[in-house]
């Protein structure tokens, strides 16, 4: 813990953390009986639409061109996404810095932010440094959540 | 002779009122009111109580189920409700501990004695996070109930007396413990200096 941090300001810290977290969106539903099902009354009789047949055969060829787009759509190859979990960051170079438990599925999108560091805080980091050179910044990468909460940090080429 | 009644905005507080009337009356619905105005800090004392986020969510479960199947239970007049489901997630987490046997259960009475902005650049996060992980892993150290009055006072900012109720001691316990607590923490922190606490 830097030395200057007083304990004041280090429960300072924590304080706000702790003021991020919130229970699991799924537990409300949990504790709520289920809605009752509302009974419908049964569907009136429609009258039939008579439009002219210029007008069906526009409609036709449109639900075409709709549907072949939904076809093309389908068949391009979905990017893969990887899950946010600290095994798939190790395996990009990550050092994960929160805890397993800390990564909820429902938090959200993190953000990759370059930034430069001194060479002493790798230490901390449990990645080598040079302590000759511990005044000198190198290039590192943090995955930060929209809170702010740094959850893991690589060096950038 | 025609009388102005002021329109006034309806009350947080008022909307609480409302939901554990309706809540006794039988309307199981109005606990989603009543969870979305309490259950967010329940569930932030209990997870920083036992640091794992599934026991958490249990017990601010249980908390809920509690008031939801016996709303008269709480008395309005003995303390607010926030301090009511704090302190049932407490009894909640005491039986989880008793049963997994893992950490030393909250005790029920006293204790006996115990021996002690910024802008937010990139590096100042990380700084922050690193000294957040050693306050957490200090934290962790303490004993329980020196853990707790930690967490209600300086983490959560209850008064003392709320504090003193959730964790079921008089108020000069509660003091003693966060007395100690604070003293505790500085040294597994190794503070350059202590500092009066806020």
């Amino acid at each position: 813990m830097s030395p200057r941090t007083t304990l004041a300001d280090a429960l300072r810290g924590v304080r706000a953390e702790l003021a991020r977290e919130e229970p699991p969106a799924a537990l409300l539903q949990r504790l709520l009986p289920p809605a009752p099902v509302a009974h419908s009354a049964p569907p009136r009789p429609q009258r039939v639409l008579r439009l002219a047949p210029w007008l069906w055969s526009a409609g036709l060829a449109c639900t075409a061109v709709l549907v072949g787009s939904v076809v093309l759509m389908l068949q391009a190859p979905a990017p893969e996404l990887q899950p946010l979990d600290a095994r798939n960051l190790r395996m990009s170079g990550f050092v994960p810095l929160a805890a397993a438990e800390r990564w909820p599925d429902d938090a959200g999108p993190a953000w990759l932010v370059s930034t430069e560091l001194r060479q002493d805080r790798l230490a901390l980091l449990g990645l080598p440094f040079d302590p000759a050179r511990a005044g000198d910044s190198v290039r590192a990468e943090l995955l930060v959540r929209a809170s702010g909460e740094v959850l893991a940090v690589r060096l950038a080429p | 002779m025609m009388t102005f009644v002021p329109w006034t905005r309806r009350s947080p507080a008022g909307d609480v009122a409302r939901a554990l009337a309706a809540l006794t009356a039988g309307d199981r619905q109005a606990l989603a009111v009543l969870y979305r105005s309490e259950a967010a800090p329940v569930y932030r004392y209990a997870l920083a109580l036992c640091g794992n986020a599934g026991w958490a969510a249990d017990a601010t479960q249980e908390a809920f189920m509690a008031l939801a199947t016996r709303p008269q239970n709480f008395d309005p007049t003995r303390g607010t409700l926030g301090a009511w489901l704090a302190g049932a997630a407490r009894h909640a987490l005491a039986a989880q501990w008793r049963e997994l046997r893992h950490e030393a259960p909250l005790p029920e009475a006293d204790e006996a004695s115990d021996d002690t902005a910024e802008a937010a650049s990139p590096e100042s996060l990380l700084v922050q996070s690193q000294d957040a992980a050693a306050v957490w892993a200090a934290l962790r150290q303490l004993p329980a109930a020196f853990r707790e009055a930690v967490v209600l006072v300086d983490l959560q900012e209850r008064p003392y007396a709320e504090a003193a109720a959730i964790a079921g001691c008089e108020l000069n316990t509660l003091r003693t413990r966060l007395h100690r607590a604070r003293l505790k923490l500085a040294a597994l922190l190794g503070a350059a200096r202590l500092e009066n606490t806020p």
